[in-house]
Order: C-alpha cells, then structure tokens, then sequence
C-alpha cells in the first residue's frame, strides 16, 4: 500500500536524519566536483577578473558568484576543479587505507602466534609516528601528485583502522561458530570470507566514513603545508595557502576553500557520528536518579 | 608492575628504533643529492667529492646505517644543511616555546573537555546541544579553526596579535585551537566513563550509606574518569603533535613545528628526520608515562596487579 510505504519512509527518514543529512551534503560536493566544467576554465584570467586598481573581487560580485583570486581567477571554477582532486585524493585514500587495516588487522587476530607479533608490533611503529610530522618527510621522498599524497595518507592512517579491526577480528575469532568453521576444517580464507568479514561490515562501515572525515582534512592539510598538490593546479589545501596571506584585506580567498573542506569533513563526521550511534546504545541507568 | 612496565619500555624501544629505521630508508630515497645541497649546484667535482668523504656517502649502505644508529643513539642528529648547526641544537632551542603552546593546547583541552563531558554524563539524558557542539569541533580540522579565529579575534575584532611573537598573549589564539580541536574526544570519554560510575555498583552502595551527592561525584564518579583521561592524553599525542605543526605554520608561531615546515620546503634533509625521531620518542614516551601515572593513580589497576 502506498500511503502505509510513504509514511514508512517518511518515519525512516526522520530517524535516519544525521545519516541522510550527511550523505546528501557528501553527494552535493561530489556531485559539485562532477560538474566543475559547467564553471568554466578555472585557470582563465579574465580581463573583469581584477577591479580597476587591481584587487580581487569579493563574493556576489557580476559573473563571479564566488569572487576571484588576486590573479583574477574565477573562484567558483577553481574551486569546484579543486574538489575533483581534492575528493580525489580523499576517496582514493580512504579505501586504501581502510583497506590495507582491514586485511593486516584481520589477518593479525586469525593466524595470530608470530604473524600477530610481526603485524601489530609493525602497526604499533606506525601508530607512534607523529602523522603530520611524517606526512612531510614522506612527502619530500614520494613526491607530491595524486598517487603521492594518497600513499603518503595511506601510509600514516592504515594503522589506525588495524587496531580497532584487530580488536573486533579477535573477539569474533573466538565466538563459537568461527571456532566450529575452523574445527570442520573450513580453510582459514574461507572462514575470513565468510564469517569475520560479513560481521565486521558494519564497523568497517563506520570507520571508513570517519576516517574520510581526517583524509580530507590531512589531505588539504598536506598540501596547505606544501606537501600536496602544487598550485596552479587547483586543490583546496594549496588554495587555502594562497589565500591565507590576504586574510585581512580579502578574507574570501581563505574561506571559500575552507567552507569545502569543512563542509565535506562534516558530512563524513555526520555519516560516521550515525553509523557508530547505531551500534552503541547505552541501556545502563544511574544509581543517582533514585 | 615491574615486569609490565619493563615490557612497555623493551616495546618502545622498539618502536624507536622502528622509526630511526624509517627515517634512515626515507633519507635514501629522498630526492636530490646532499653532497650537492651542501657544496651548492656548481661545485667542483673534487669538493664534492671531498663532501662525500666527509659525508661517508660513499660507503656501505650498512656501514652507513650503523654510522647513523650509532650517532642517533648518542644524540647526535646531524648537522642542518642550510643553518650549518647542530639539529640537536636547533630542536632545543625551540622545544620550550613549543612546550609553552602544547601546555596551554592541554589546558584548554582538559578544562572544556572534561567539565562538559561531566556535566553531559551527569544528564539523565544525553544533551543534543553538546552532541552538536562535539560534532561541528570534529569537523573543523585545526588549520581552519586557526583561520577562522584568527579571522576573527586578530583581524575584524583587533583583540589579539596575529602570531609571530611568543608573548603569553601570543599564546591565547594558539593555544585556543590546539585545545578545541581535542575537546570532543575528552568529553565523550568522560561522559561515558561517567555513566558507567554512576551506573557501578560502588555507587549504589554509596547512595545506600546516605553519602552526598556531591561527594558521591566528587570522590566516586569522577576519580574513575582520571584513568580513562590519562590513557587518551598517552594515545591523543601523535594526533595532538600533527596539530601543534598545523597550529604553528597556521600563526607563524617559532617553534618545532615551524622549524619542520620549513626544512621541508628548503629540503633540509637531517633537520626533517631529526623532527621525525624526536616526535616519535616524545610519543611513546607520553604514552609510557601516561601507563605508569594511570597505574599510580588508578586503585583498580593496583588490584589487578596484586591479584
């Protein structure tokens, strides 16, 4: 029945709302990368880029929706340019890093013995590294395009998502049906496959979208420092470089590139803060309230 | 406790020499010749190659690993390619004033951190506004929380110095951002360990003696949240080092962070290694200190270990 299914949906909806809110936010900036061309050449300098004595134009301005840079860029073009990569990076990133700590995480808590040693005491050097720190020297070694800065995040964020998938993969192992599989002699891939992993999806879930909340920031963060993508390339970080040093006479070259990374950082947070409320709810009560 | 805490010391150890090796391999593959660096691009090749006798480039990868183990393990990390003075030197003399900015960064931290995680987890339920709040800090990463406040306290409102300086007014906006950046996690982590008091037996036998609720919280409920908060100040600190490099570049700010962005940008090779090993030993040893003064403090940890 129609109307009984719309109102299902529309009760999911409000339940769900962090979720969907999340998720359109992240759609809406994909979907503003996806269309960049329709903004026009974000490297062009337009005669009307510049004011008469030379300054940028701020936001609202005709033809710039959101101004232009001091070379008279337009700054809705560049930005959403700069989206491609940075949404780029940021996605590309994500899976591998959570990808590289699911396998080495779970791989540590099912063959455990000298493998678990050898994994985690790997994983524990990386957690001890300082990521920014690091993310710099690694920078300078593996260089700064795409590829680059997504191994360099990749290499300062899979640590994280190992512990929490090895503390998970452990429980689970010694759960009574991973225990049954193994002792009827289902082969060890076999048994990952199908019974940790379909049980850590939900965690895996959750921690891909917050993790994607600091692969964005470390992203743009990388390359603000001037370890990522170099400009006249566009990306958010090395805009936000460019525009941190006219912040008192033309603040909106930092915040346009800033209201970016955060509204995307948010939509991830949102998305993470939902995925995660679902699995922990407290049903504990306080002796206080008696 | 002996024994465990001489298996965490062995187990850093570890880690440092982990990290001394990667940063050895790093330096292999890092771009440039530092033979070149040091005698300038159009230097004869008989001073170059003076240099890299010097240098010991020309030997052994394994005789070179152990020459850079060994001087690490000595505390020597070389000498600045551009400064020409001990890394040593240059790490100490800026350590104070980083020091000053991460204290302040810890203050602010723990003071809103776990005076609203209290107060949420004292709630019958959960505040919605703090949900939000911790929300919208998670998604301002540090550099852009610097800009905005620096935006808006140093340039519209005029109240507070841009950076540049080390004075303790310098410090205000800094610090500011490397404390509300890590507000979300002390609250939550307060907020539930102080449910989980509430809701432990010791308390219900408290209500039961007829003790005062203020009492009750003061010496039951929040003495169980000092652990939880001391193991997240050990595990925050390699997060909370990356923000003190973002803080500082952020409001020019002189101190290790700094002093990193820049030996990366002028390819100063042993001062960007140097900071590399020094961030990661003041990590793990954070996070060894935190272990033994939860052990301290902690009168559960002690019964665990008696029994």
């Amino acid at each position: 029945m129609p109307a009984t299914r719309a109102a299902t949906a529309r009760r999911a909806l409000r339940e769900h709302r962090t979720l969907v809110v999340g998720c359109l936010l992240l759609g809406g900036m994909v979907l503003f990368a996806l269309v960049a061309p329709l903004f026009g050449n974000p490297y062009a300098t337009p005669l009307d880029g510049l004011t008469e004595s030379g300054q940028s134009h701020g936001v609202l301005s005709h033809g710039h929706l959101l101004g232009t840079d001091e070379l008279g860029r337009d700054m809705l073009a560049r930005s959403a340019e700069g989206a491609r990569t940075s949404l780029e990076i940021a996605f590309l990133a994500n899976i591998t890093s959570v990808g590289l700590g699911v396998l080495v995480g779970m791989a540590a808590a099912f063959y455990r013995g000298w493998i678990e040693q050898l994994l985690m005491r790997i994983t524990d050097v990386f957690l001890s590294i300082p990521t920014v720190i690091s993310g710099l020297a690694l920078a300078a070694v593996i260089g700064t395009t795409v590829i680059g800065i997504v191994a360099v995040v990749t290499a300062l964020y899979w640590a994280w998502a190992a512990r929490i998938v090895f503390g998970e993969a452990l429980a689970l192992r010694r759960r009574t049906f991973v225990e049954a599989a193994i002792a009827s002699g289902v082969p060890g891939r076999t048994v990952i496959r199908r019974h940790i992993l379909p049980n850590l999806s939900s965690l895996i879930l959750t921690l891909a979208a917050l993790n994607g909340a600091a692969v964005v920031s470390i992203g743009s963060g990388l390359s603000y420092l001037g370890a990522g993508i170099q400009p006249p390339t566009p990306e958010w970080g090395n805009m936000l470089a460019e525009g941190a040093g006219a912040l008192d006479y033309s603040p909106h070259l930092l915040l346009v590139p800033l209201a970016c990374v955060v509204l995307t950082v948010f939509s991830f947070v949102l998305i993470g803060e939902a995925l995660a409320r679902r699995g922990a709810l407290s049903l504990r009560r306080s002796w206080l309230d008696i | 406790m002996a024994r465990y805490l001489s298996l965490r010391i062995v187990l850093g150890l570890i880690s440092i020499i982990g990290v001394v090796l990667l940063t050895f391999m790093l330096q292999f593959l890092l771009p440039g010749d530092p033979a070149k660096r040091i005698a300038g691009p159009r230097a004869e090749p008989e001073v170059l190659a003076t240099v890299r006798a010097n240098m010991h480039l020309d030997d052994p990868v394994t005789t070179q690993l152990a020459a850079y183990v060994g001087s690490v393990a000595r505390g020597d990390l070389g000498i600045s390619y551009i400064r020409r003075r001990p890394v040593v030197d240059l790490i100490g003399e800026r350590l104070p004033t980083t020091a000053w900015l991460a204290a302040v960064g810890l203050l602010v931290e723990l003071t809103l951190g776990v005076g609203l995680g209290l107060w949420d987890g004292l709630r019958r339920e959960r505040s919605r506004g703090l949900a939000a709040v911790n929300v919208l800090l998670l998604s301002v990463p540090t550099y852009s929380l610097g800009f905005l406040l620096l935006l808006v306290f140093a340039f519209k409102l005029d109240w507070l110095p841009p950076g540049g300086g080390t004075g303790p007014l310098d410090l205000v906006l800094p610090g500011l951002t490397l404390g509300l950046f890590g507000v979300p996690y002390y609250a939550a982590v307060v907020a539930e360990s102080t449910r989980a008091a509430l809701a432990a037996s010791f308390t219900r036998t408290a209500v039961a003696k007829g003790l005062p609720r203020r009492l009750i919280i003061r010496r039951h409920v929040l003495r169980t949240c000092i652990s939880p908060v001391i193991t997240l100040i050990g595990l925050d600190m390699a997060l909370y080092i990356s923000g003190v490099v973002f803080v500082e570049t952020v409001f020019a700010y002189p101190g290790i962070g700094s002093l990193q962005e820049q030996a990366f940008t002028e390819f100063d090779r042993p001062v960007l290694m140097g900071t590399v090993i020094i961030g990661a030993v003041v990590v793990i040893a954070f996070n060894l200190l935190a272990d033994v003064v939860r052990a301290l403090v902690d009168p559960r940890a002690q019964v665990q270990d008696a029994g």
